[in-house]
């Protein structure tokens, strides 16, 4: 009796078990910038708002900006909706952060996770990823600008990506990822497309503060115009306040805050002052 | 015309009278004879069928066809644990909450070794042995056989004439606790009587009670006796003496004195059985919350560190009473009676966090 009662433990309990869910491999869709794995569960509303300053120190910083508070680089707000537990849909609008990307865009995004890391069972999340950016910025006259809209395609920006992650214990998860953002117009001397390599960790320290931090690179060789272009690097400290509400703080160089923006248009040098205060809000709902 | 088409024909006007004879409401099915029963059989019995043949009233929730028509105990029990069924026109109901399934502050099993009692500590070790959750709300097994609802301190919660309403009514109750607790839309009239439907299939047996051979002796002879009424009251009453008529409901304000706490010994290994058992019911994967609990250190640390203060991670504040929701439309943690967890077991539980999240 015994026996057929470990064997049936065996065969029903342990694999049941085995084949639980990792949760929380980030805490928010967003890892400091870039996209995480995660996807909101079924229901589940997401409000948020991220905030980029101006420069913190440099010409552009230091005391007579107040460190850059006084500027706002990017502002974006958006909300996220999860239609089930592993496909979001997201709407945005942002200001638009580097000086040559679109501006004044509304962004409507989707995230599939298409691979759920378990206990004992598949070792990684899987999620892709799809933006699609569209500005609403005045025509400019100038017909080198991007702006000048030659064509009314010209607004529409597109980035995709693929990405997986690890939660390796509940304080360190890693996330790789490979994306590929198409611009309709373009400088010229510049491919329409960007492939880039993304990079995301997380390190929990205790059940309310983690660091974040994360990384775009883009492919040089596509970016010809501006070999002033940098990577994109972020890191943050992230904070649950409680009852589904991530806030964050983050240094980050970019002043985009939408992958059209902060991976073809990152100029902005590190070693120079040029890297930023800013911060997200979020709010998960359920109505 | 076709030789089948008669046969068809025949075939309806033979079986007509098998539909006149049909069960003509579903009460009926609660009522079976049973002068000629045998003790072991009475047993098997409903108890509510039992206190029926002995001429005891029916309670008001009792279901019938007129009732609502479209209701049936697989819907309920579909709203029960999945918060939605399929509605009369055939589509899927839009889902009653999307916070919380009834399931997740209802067990839909016994829970209390002796149905007198509502004892949480005898509670704890009949659900570990039966490897069930201890909950803030009251099991709906056996639920049409009590009767009043919202009982003692509850009343505060909801107020006076909220409770006034549901208390000697178990539909009204369903529909206060799907908006009220579940914090989600309305019930249909056929969906409230789904849902008692469901909780008639979950009424106690005579068998859940605690009989001595006399005692069901005794209830079997009444049985047999029509017309000795004051022997079928006796019988009525003593059926009645073996369960609570209601569950009572004492609020436990948390201790005077935090740091001090209720100044009992905690149980380090009962607290972690209150941990897996009732906190980690809701809080495991962010399951019915938005705060993840898991028994990893950190959020052990965070509940330790915040037991004895004034903040919202505070399992003295939460337990005792609970967190408020925004009007209808979030996550809220209903609070623990005085008889759904002692204040005995909210001190093993900080023993045992204390002892697990030493550094
Ligand atoms: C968030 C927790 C929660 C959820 C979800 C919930 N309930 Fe309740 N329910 C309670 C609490 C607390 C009480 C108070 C009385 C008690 O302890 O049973 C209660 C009481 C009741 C009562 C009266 C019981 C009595 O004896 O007083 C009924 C009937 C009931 N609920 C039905 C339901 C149904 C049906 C659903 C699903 C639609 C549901 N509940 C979902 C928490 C909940
Ligand atoms: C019926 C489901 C349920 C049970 C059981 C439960 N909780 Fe909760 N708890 C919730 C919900 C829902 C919330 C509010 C949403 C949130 O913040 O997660 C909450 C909130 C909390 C909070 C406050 C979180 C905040 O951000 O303000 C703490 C602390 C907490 N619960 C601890 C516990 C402990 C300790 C136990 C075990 C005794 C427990 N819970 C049992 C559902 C439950």
């Amino acid at each position: 009796m015994k026996g057929l009662h470990i064997l049936l433990v065996v065969a029903f309990y342990l694999p049941a078990r085995s084949q639980e869910i990792v949760y929380q491999t980030f805490k928010h869709g967003r890892i400091v910038t870039t996209q995480s794995t995660e996807t909101l569960k079924t229901w589940d509303w997401d409000f948020y708002v991220m905030h980029r300053f101006g420069d913190l120190v440099g010409p552009n910083g230091g005391t007579t900006n107040t460190f850059g508070l006084a500027n706002a680089a990017d502002v974006i707000i958006g909300f996220r909706y999860g239609l089930n537990d592993n496909l979001e849909v997201g709407l945005s609008r942002n200001k638009g952060g580097s000086p040559l990307a679109l501006d004044k865009n509304f962004n409507l995004h989707l995230k599939y996770r298409m691979l759920r890391q378990k206990h004992r069972g598949t070792p990684l999340s899987l999620s892709v990823f799809s933006l699609t950016s569209f500005s609403t910025a005045q025509r400019s006259l100038n017909p080198a600008s991007l702006k000048y809209f030659a064509k009314f395609i010209h607004r529409f920006t597109y980035h995709f990506q693929i990405m997986a992650a690890r939660k390796f214990s509940h304080r360190f998860s890693l996330q790789l990822g490979a994306g590929y953002t198409h611009r309709n117009i373009a400088y010229s001397g510049e491919s329409n497309g960007i492939a880039s390599a993304l990079f995301g960790m997380r390190l929990q320290l205790s059940k309310i503060y983690g660091i974040v931090a994360d990384a775009a690179f883009p492919f040089a060789s596509h970016i010809r115009l501006f070999d002033t272009h940098q990577p994109y690097l972020g890191i943050a400290l992230e904070i649950e306040t409680g009852g589904g509400h991530i806030f964050n703080i983050s240094l980050t160089n970019a002043r985009g805050t939408i992958e059209t923006d902060f991976i073809p248009y990152t100029i902005e040098r590190i070693d120079q002052g040029e890297f930023r205060l800013g911060f997200t809000l979020s709010r998960y709902m359920r109505f | 015309m076709k030789w089948w088409y008669f046969l068809l024909i025949a075939l309806s006007i033979g079986l007509f009278p098998t539909y006149l004879l049909r069960p003509l409401s579903s009460t009926s099915e609660y009522v079976a004879p049973m002068n000629a029963m045998d003790p072991e059989e009475l047993l098997r019995q409903n108890v509510y069928t039992v206190l029926h043949n002995l001429g005891d009233s029916a309670p008001p929730h009792v279901v019938n066809d007129s009732s609502a028509t479209y209701a049936s105990k697989q819907r309920g029990r579909d709203l029960f644990f999945k918060g939605m069924t399929i509605g009369p026109d055939g589509s899927t109901t839009p889902v009653q909450s999307k916070m919380f399934k009834c399931w997740a502050c209802h067990n839909t099993v016994r829970e209390d070794p002796d149905l007198r009692k509502h004892d949480p500590e005898a509670r704890l070790q009949y659900a570990k042995e039966h490897g069930i959750p201890l909950l803030p709300a009251t099991t709906v097994y056996g639920i049409v056989n009590r009767q009043s609802f919202y009982n003692g301190d509850w009343s505060k919660k909801y107020g006076p004439d909220i409770v006034a309403k549901v208390r000697h009514n178990l539909r009204q109750a369903i529909q206060l606790c799907a908006i009220g607790c579940a914090q989600g839309r309305p019930l249909k009239d056929w969906e409230i009587e789904s849902i008692l439907m469901f909780f008639w299939d979950l009424q106690y047996k005579m068998a859940d009670l605690d009989w001595t051979a006399d005692e069901l002796e005794f209830v079997h002879r009444a049985l047999q006796r029509p017309h000795d009424q004051a022997m079928r009251d006796s019988a009525i009453h003593l059926i009645k003496s073996k369960y609570a008529p209601f569950s009572p409901a004492t609020f436990n304000p948390p201790p005077a004195d935090r740091k001090a706490g209720y100044g009992l010994q905690g149980r380090p290994e009962v607290g972690r059985d209150v941990y897996r058992m009732s906190c980690l019911h809701c809080h495991k994967n962010g399951r019915f919350a938005y705060l993840y609990l898991d028994e990893d250190p950190f959020s052990l640390k965070l509940l330790r560190k915040h037991f004895p203060r004034y903040s919202r991670y505070s399992a003295y504040q939460v337990i005792c009473w609970g967190t408020e929701p925004l009007p209808g439309k979030r996550f809220y943690m209903p609070q623990y009676t005085k008889q759904r967890m002692s204040p005995q077991q909210i001190e093993d539980l900080r023993a045992y966090l204390e002892q697990q999240a030493q550094p």
